[in-house]
């Protein structure tokens, strides 16, 4: 693991497309030696590493999935309603160039 | 049977729908507690379950037609175009719906201090934190506004807000109700569930609004459990366990005067608990492992939360920003409108799923998320329930506290996130005043036992009998 | 020099279905906007994926086709990325445990066939589309969350021949299995084209991706380009600048465009979907998903191979499923294949090609062309007949038993020979002057036979008969 610096979080911010003042950037920094003192703790954990990790709730019912039926479209009206800026059934942005 | 909601069943819906849209502005002005009051609500007239009764509801949850903002600024104008599985549930039970309650954005954080439209207080003393995340909905239940409110609870939003107000908090299992319309932070911790001033209200509410939702894949049909039946059941014979390295002050050093009031506190309950003919037993659990629960919290919620929270872009709603191009007005939308805790939570939580950081971070996380849940399903094969105060404190002062990351967290002040890791019912009521302030008793049973655990709740709050602030 | 090549390609489908791979929302192609649209697919807030089981099926299917692995587990994860046609903010896709990994799958080649190895196929949805204006850009969210079927192959191709004969047998299976429409021009299927070259057989080049290429006809622009502008580094010495790195193909200038290098490679910090519960894929759930997986296109070019047909003869049949389902039909019926081929290529295909239908809107039906066949072969009716015989079928509503006794043959032999000695008992004058040696005259014979019989009587033994009984 590479030492975390100031300029990593900017990046890791703008990443996420975020933008951080001087003052939060430090405290991230801060917290990090706090995360990274009790990662550490973590990684020494006795057997940490043969645990299974558990990413998701365990099941409660057997897991049955959707039957392929149509229902529940919003009106082109409320596709756009919430959006600031819009055509008469399109959201607008500025011209993507890639 | 002690029941707010039993109570007023009867009562005349309209009178109780004025007094509950006046104390809500009352109760605003002095806490913060609402983002918005439906000042022109009609009573509901569905004939269910609620008979017309008043209640809030988070402003996390998606109401149709109503301002929705999860206290964000970048939903300061949204109004969703679809409701959530939950609220439509209240709304067919024929709940009255009087406002949507202040929280901490977007569910992340516990100070109360970080909504959009500005911290809430305390109603028992307006200078303290009524907890978050659910702040709004737990002062709205305890200064009486509404006699349920629903709130929503990741790490312990729910329970500790309960603790703090001097009410009764209760998550039901994960996926008992459903999260449709829940506006996330942590998918795999969020849960849906109900602050009241009484525990047969909060089982009263949950078994009206649980139930599979073709919506929520992980909800589960819980159609032939009666949360009801059998709440005031004997429950001479019950098996509980307190963690004894939280427990036990002897574990401490430097306690303050307050924890070790707490501690002794929940030892005299535990004696008398013991007297009614339960069974208590004191379990040990590496503190190793407790002392990093709330890490490995923090890397999973702050994980999925960076992902959960990537639709808030200023695009699809929201009030966009200008930018040169899209990255930008993207970017400075999110700047602009998320508070700093998030910004900063986000980098964190964008950190630990980087490809070179994921093993050591996130999935150790995970590790530790099962090892506790490992444990506590096997002590669950001998036990009901876990007990343990709720917290090792009253509810902190505004101006004493905040959301940094620190090195010193006590875990009897964040055990209740094993109640999220797990999915398991957990219950918060409240057991005792220090300084003229609450602190909740916190019990939490093995997945689905929520029947169980509720007659437990139920049967200790009539023996502790506790006595309301002022 | 000589450079040798090698190709991998991830081909995106779009998944037939009635709704969307995790909203309920149609799955369908419109030219409106935003009118075929869930909460979910919009990515509002609070909503919550459901999995359709329709994809899910047919990515086991496909996976069984390729000869895949399945997992023991059904997972989705999280892809993040931030872009204004993903309105979650993350595409839910398979990364750490796909429907299908390890396969492979044999495919015709130059008259042969030839295996390719298939790295993994999985799950996902589509994006939104966006459409590019002058100088603002509109997202309809119609396409948003459609399902897709992404198929990784190994490296596994040496030649653009190799990797359009595969892309084109996959898009034959698509439409063969009912997995994917596959239209072209509907945008439903678009690849991703990774190339390298080396000057050792045996060795790999550096990898260079070339994204979102629309179409097959740019897969192989995009393979020619890129081979072109690498075998020049490698011609001028200068093969060391090939860095691994990600290029669009650039229609106007037919040429890959460089997009960002590996250092600026997006991380997608994949994790598990939380809200997709973990899903065991049981025995029955493989089973009802392939249970209709009807005979493959290589299993039939062997079939039209082992009766003697060549590649003219079944080329145009096994473009469509459903038509080389009707030739089975027919062949199936001990009718002579060549016969039957030719019979339905001239009279069928054709048919269906100028009146631009399919063959199922058809009123032939198989047993229709089997008793046409049959009536030929016994020489009921000739093959001229037979044409019209179709002809009227397929342009009228009459029935192809009335048809078909209107066109028979009379091959009653007494009654022809009583017909024509009739006839020329009848017409003393030109039997003497056909005897005296105007021998056109027999013409004139058998003109009032098929008069007489409206044009029934069989041709052959009218002949022989006037033949005999003039002589005598």
């Amino acid at each position: 693991m590479s030492k975390i610096t100031k300029e990593l979080i900017y990046k890791y911010a703008s990443d996420l497309l975020i933008g951080l003042t001087v003052e939060e950037n430090k405290m991230v920094l801060d917290e990090f030696d706090i995360i990274n003192e009790k990662m550490d703790e973590i990684a020494n954990l006795e057997g940490i590493s043969s645990i299974e990790p558990m990413a998701l709730q365990d099941s409660v019912d057997e897991v049955a999935l959707r039957s392929d039926v149509v229902s529940d479209e919003l009106t082109t009206d409320e596709v756009i309603a919430n959006a600031s800026n819009k055509t008469l059934d399109a959201i607008v942005v500025p011209k993507v160039v890639e | 049977m002690r029941s707010l909601i039993l109570d007023l069943l009867n009562k005349d819906k309209e009178k109780l729908l004025k007094s509950s849209l006046a104390k809500a502005h009352e109760n605003n002005d002095k806490c913060n507690s609402f983002v918005t009051i439906l000042d022109d609500a009609k009573v509901n007239t569905n004939n269910g379950a609620f008979k017309g009764i008043s209640y809030a509801l988070k402003d996390n949850i998606s109401t149709k037609g109503i301002l929705s903002t999860a206290s964000s600024n970048t939903l300061k104008n949204y109004i969703p175009p679809y409701s959530a599985t939950s609220y439509l549930a209240l709304e067919r039970e024929g709940a009255t719906l009087i406002g949507k309650t202040t929280m901490d954005e977007f569910g992340m954080g516990g100070t109360a201090k970080t909504a959009h439209t500005g911290l809430v207080r305390n109603p028992l003393d307006t200078l303290r934190t009524p907890g978050g995340s659910s702040a709004g909905s737990a002062v709205a239940v305890s200064a009486g506004v509404v006699p349920f409110a629903i709130g929503t609870d990741t790490g312990d939003s729910i329970r500790k807000p309960a603790s703090y107000t001097g009410i009764v908090g209760y998550k039901p299992t994960y996926g008992m109700i459903s999260r449709y319309g829940l506006m996330p932070f942590a998918s795999s911790l969020d849960h849906v569930g109900v602050l009241s001033k009484y525990v047969y209200d909060a089982a009263y509410v949950v078994n009206y609004i649980k139930g599979k939702d073709e919506k929520d894949m992980t909800s589960f049909d819980s159609s032939n459990i009666d949360l009801l039946k059998d709440i005031d059941k004997d429950i001479k014979g019950k098996r509980l366990f307190y963690i004894k390295e939280i427990a036990d002050i002897n574990e401490y050093e430097n306690p303050s005067d307050e924890l070790v009031s707490i501690l002794k506190e929940f030892n005299n309950k535990i004696d008398a608990i013991r007297n009614i003919g339960v069974e208590v037993e004191e379990v040990s659990i590496d503190k190793k492992l407790l002392n990093v629960l709330n890490t490995a919290y923090i890397a999973i919620a702050t994980a999925e939360a960076t992902s959960n929270l990537s639709n808030m872009t200023g695009i699809q709603f929201g009030e966009r920003e200008d930018g040169e191009n899209i990255y930008e007005l993207m970017k400075n939308f999110r700047t602009k409108n998320f508070s700093s805790l998030i910004k900063r939570r986000f980098v964190i939580g964008s950190f630990v799923l980087q490809k070179e950081n994921q093993e050591r971070y996130f999935v150790n996380a995970q590790r530790v998320r099962a090892k506790i849940v490992s444990i506590m399903n096997d002590l669950f094969t001998k036990y009901d329930g876990l007990i343990l105060p709720a917290s090792g404190n009253v509810a902190p002062k505004l101006s004493d506290i905040n959301d940094n990351m620190s090195k010193t967290e006590l875990a009897i002040n964040n055990h209740m996130v094993i109640g999220n890791f797990g999915g398991y019912p957990s219950i918060t009521i409240p057991f005792v005043n220090y300084n003229n302030l609450p602190v909740g008793l916190n019990i939490t049973g093995p997945k689905v036992s929520d029947a169980n655990i509720l007659n437990i709740a139920y049967k200790l709050e009539e023996l502790i009998d506790y006595k309301e602030v002022r | 020099m000589k450079l040798f090549p090698t190709i991998g390609i991830e081909m995106h489908a779009e998944l037939k279905s009635n709704s969307k791979a995790f909203s309920t929302a149609e799955n369908t192609y419109t030219k409106h906007s935003n009118n075929h649209v869930s909460p979910v697919d919009l990515g509002l807030p609070g909503i919550l994926p459901v999995v359709n089981l329709e994809p899910v099926k047919k990515g086991i299917k496909m996976a069984t086709i390729l000869n895949c692995e399945i997992p023991e587990y059904l997972y989705y994860d999280r892809k993040n990325y931030y872009y204004p046609d993903l309105p979650k903010g993350y595409q839910i896709t398979q990364s750490h445990a796909p429907i299908g990994i390890n396969g492979h799958i044999e495919v015709p080649f130059n008259g042969e066939t030839k295996e390719f190895l298939i790295h993994d196929i999985h799950l996902e949805e589509d994006s939104a589309k966006m459409e590019h204006l002058t100088s603002e850009s509109l997202i309809n969210y119609n396409r948003s969350g459609i399902p897709l079927l992404e198929l990784v192959t190994e490296p596994t191709f040496h030649s653009k021949e190799e990797v359009m004969a595969f892309l084109e047998y996959i898009r034959r299976v698509y439409q063969y299995t009912d997995i994917s429409e596959a239209d072209i021009r509907k945008g439903q299927i678009r690849c991703d084209v990774n190339i390298s070259l080396s000057t050792d057989e045996n060795t790999l080049g550096t990898k260079v991706e070339i994204k979102n290429v629309n179409g097959f006809a740019n897969v192989e622009k995009v393979i020619d380009a890129e081979i072109a502008r690498q075998t020049k580094l490698f011609e001028d010495g200068r093969e060391s600048e090939i860095e691994q790195e990600t290029r669009r193909y650039d229609e106007a200038s037919n040429t890959t465009i460089r997009m960002r290098s590996k250092a600026d490679a997006i991380d997608y910090k994949y994790f598990i979907e939380p809200n997709i519960p973990k899903m065991k894929i049981t025995k029955e759930l493989i089973n009802d998903s392939i249970k209709d997986i009807p005979k493959l296109p290589l299993e039939r070019i062997n079939y039209y191979k082992s009766l003697g047909l060549t590649e003219e003869d079944y080329n145009p049949i096994i473009k469509d499923r459903l038509l080389s389902d009707y030739v089975n039909e027919v062949l199936e019926s001990k009718a002579d294949a060549k016969l039957a081929i030719n019979f339905i290529t001239a009279n069928i295909i054709s048919f269906i090609n100028r009146n631009e239908i399919s063959i199922n809107e058809l009123r032939v039906k198989p047993s229709d062309i089997i008793l046409v066949l049959s009536k030929m072969s016994d020489n009921s009716i000739s093959s001229k007949q037979a044409k019209e015989v179709v002809e009227k079928l397929l342009t009228t509503d009459s029935d192809i038993n009335s048809i078909i006794s209107e066109y028979s043959q009379n091959s009653n032999e007494d009654e022809l020979a009583t017909l024509i000695s009739n006839i020329i008992s009848n017409s003393p004058n030109e039997v003497e002057a056909y005897k005296n040696g105007r021998t056109n005259l027999f013409n004139f014979f058998v003109g009032q036979v098929m008069k007489e019989t409206k044009g029934k009587a069989n041709p052959v033994l009218t002949k022989e008969l006037i033949e005999k009984e003039l002589s005598k």
